[in-house]
């Protein structure tokens, strides 16, 4: 595991609120640090806000939404440059993998040429039959069969794993350092999913320009515990617009201590661990948060203090008072 | 990398003259395959060949006409078809065949040009209320809301008579009156495709607003377009008609469809060829232009395959 560097650190989120026009308060103190070449899985139930956090790093909220706090791209405030900057951000500095790879494409643009677009936007190089074979070669690479032919069909002539494969090539045409893939695989077979996420990281790791240059980092929002475990090298586990738990991959699987984490990982289907236990209950509603721990409702640990006062903070990794001890 | 940067780069930097030739050839050439596929419809072709016809006439016509389509011989008023007048004469003695053709141009080419414009000044500010949103948007919408408020014909009348009289008063009017339509359910159209995930990649991808309106958003809300522009060609060419009855359009004595039809009224119990004949050709390239909208929706969707017409 890579451990974050502070000072080098590609994506920096410090106290990041976001409230949306209605009141739902979707972010409510994000703290998150992505390193060069590190995959953090953001996990968590649907309506946690992960997604919120995807589309807040690369400023693309509604401008209704009411934001707090700060994000640090590759040194530039995200929220305090000017509109050049936010636009060298996206493309170059951060790349998006979407949820549905039918919807990722314009059913009316040929597959190459959205690599061809996605290229071109962030390069000098004109559009020409040069452009055109890069990209036939890219897609070669990605072991699309007859590239040749493949890129000159529309999104619809193509199946979903490919068509998601051709959205990273799009995504990670320009080398972004880092790479927001949102629910990459929801809409994959479980034996394409870790194939396709695997295939984004070793693309994203061969791809820097030299041994000088660190390869690129990678943020994946998934509510798939078992995914995250098998191609992160972090997970910080979300919990009603808060991260609940934060540490490596293996060690918060194999040894949660959050109870909403414990919860997670028990509802997992997993080999020799019995019939899993669905997590009873629902996300508290959100429009405003309730006071204390927003778990507490759900929690077979809970105390009286947990549903009072600020939410708890994350204390060496988990923001938990009742399993690290602070509780009173 | 299959294909190394720097080896891109340097036939790019070689080669500069022959990009944009092989930038048409490599991506498949997308113009040439939605002709392709146009000609591959069947309506679609019956539609084309049709409008091109009118057109042809409307072009080359005025030149062949046997007869000055405006020159009045009294004598000769309200005759049948026959070998001098192929199909007679209205009731001032004019040839009806060398006015139908001398007609085309106008009826044709008004509508073509108040369709355009229609199209070129909505999409504009269609696309600029829809994709910028906020005061933009509101501005747009407020003043759309209020032309809406006001008749048409009243705008029509108003235009005019600043203005005078005259084809291009005429184009000016229509323009202002059905433009507010269009600017609305553009937006309409806009608003929902700009929340669409390709059109946020392409933003993620660091395309600037108006590259992601003109590659993402107009390609596809242009199968929609061609529908409703072709419908409404058939409805102009009627208000070209309708406001050149009005003595607002096309002035005596040029010939005009909707004007024609018009004279033929008074006298359409016995010389019924004198509304037929417009009506015809009116309802001639009102048809062509609907097959060939159905048409362009058809080539425009790339899900849509050959045979396949009428069976959705």
């Amino acid at each position: 595991m890579r451990a974050p560097a502070a000072g080098g650190a590609v994506l920096t989120v410090r106290d990041l609120h976001v409230t949306y026009a209605g009141g739902v308060q979707a972010l409510r103190g994000i703290d998150l640090q992505v390193a060069p070449g590190e995959t953090l899985a953001v996990v968590g139930e649907s309506g946690c806000g992960k997604s919120t956090l995807a589309t807040a790093v690369l400023r693309l909220l509604p401008a209704s939404a009411a934001v707090r706090g700060s994000v640090d791209l590759a040194g530039i405030d995200v929220y305090a440059c000017p509109p050049g900057a936010a636009k060298r951000i996206r493309g170059q500095i951060a790349g998006l993998v979407v949820q549905d790879p039918m919807s990722a494409f314009n059913p009316v643009m040929r597959v190459g040429e959205h690599v061809v677009e996605a290229r071109r936007l962030h390069s000098r190089q004109a559009a020409g039959q040069a452009l055109w074979d890069w990209t036939v070669g890219l897609l070669r690479e990605l072991r699309i069969p007859e590239p040749e032919r493949r890129a000159r069909q529309y999104p619809h002539e193509w199946s979903g794993g490919m068509l998601q494969r051709a959205a990273i090539a799009a995504a990670s045409v320009n080398r972004p350092r880092l790479l927001l893939a949102d629910e990459p695989t929801a809409s994959l077979d479980a034996s394409l999913a870790v194939d396709v996420v695997l295939g984004l990281r070793e693309r994203l790791h061969t791809q820097a320009r030299g041994a000088d240059e660190a390869p690129a980092a990678m943020l994946l929002i998934t509510h798939q515990l078992g995914l995250a475990a098998q191609v992160a090298d972090r997970l910080a586990v979300m919990y009603a617009g808060r991260v609940v738990e934060v540490g490596a991959a293996a060690a918060v699987i194999g040894r949660p201590r959050h109870p909403y984490t414990r919860a997670l990982v028990a509802a997992m289907p997993r080999p020799g661990a019995g019939l899993p236990e669905p997590l009873e209950g629902e996300l508290p509603p959100l429009t405003p948060a309730p006071p204390g721990c927003a778990f507490s409702a759900r929690c077979r640990l809970a105390q009286a203090a947990c549903a009072a006062g600020p939410p708890p903070p994350l204390v060496d990794g988990v923001a938990c008072p009742v399993v690290t001890g602070a509780a009173a | 990398m299959a294909v190394s940067e720097s080896a891109i780069e340097a036939t790019a930097g070689t080669a500069p003259a022959a990009a944009p030739a092989a930038a048409l050839a490599a991506p498949g050439a997308r113009r040439f395959r939605t002709l392709r596929r146009l000609l591959a419809h069947r309506s679609g072709v019956l539609g084309l060949a049709g409008l091109l016809l009118v057109a042809f006439v409307a072009l080359v016509g005025p030149h062949l006409t046997p007869y000055d389509p405006t020159e009045v011989n009294i004598l000769e008023k309200l005759q049948p078809p026959s070998a001098a007048h192929p199909l007679g004469t209205d009731y001032l003695g004019r040839d009806l065949l060398s006015r139908t053709v001398d007609g085309a141009h106008r009826s044709l080419g008004t509508a073509v040009a108040v369709v355009g414009a229609v199209l070129a000044v909505s999409i504009v500010f269609g696309c600029l209320a829809g994709f910028a949103g906020g005061a933009v948007d509101a501005t747009i919408m407020r003043v759309v809301d209020v032309k809406l408020g006001l008749p048409g014909l009243v705008l029509s009348l108003a235009l005019v008579g600043t203005l005078g009289p005259s084809l291009g008063t005429l184009i000016l009017a229509l323009t202002i009156a059905q433009a507010p339509w269009y600017i609305r359910l553009i937006r309409t159209m806009v608003l929902r495709e700009r929340e669409r995930p390709y059109v946020l990649v392409a933003r993620v991808h660091g395309a600037p607003p108006v590259a992601v309106v003109w590659r993402h958003v107009i390609p596809a809300v242009a199968g929609q377009l061609a529908v409703l522009a072709t419908l409404d060609l058939g409805s102009v060419v009627l208000a070209v008609a309708g406001l050149s009855f009005l003595g607002l359009g096309v002035q005596p004595p040029a010939a005009e469809w909707g004007a024609m039809l018009n004279d033929g009224r008074i006298t359409f119990a016995l010389h019924p060829l004198l509304m037929v004949v417009p009506g015809a050709c009116i309802f001639f390239t009102v048809l062509c232009a609907n097959l060939c909208g159905d048409a362009l929706r058809d080539v425009l969707d790339p899900t849509w395959q050959r045979g396949r017409e009428g069976r959705r």
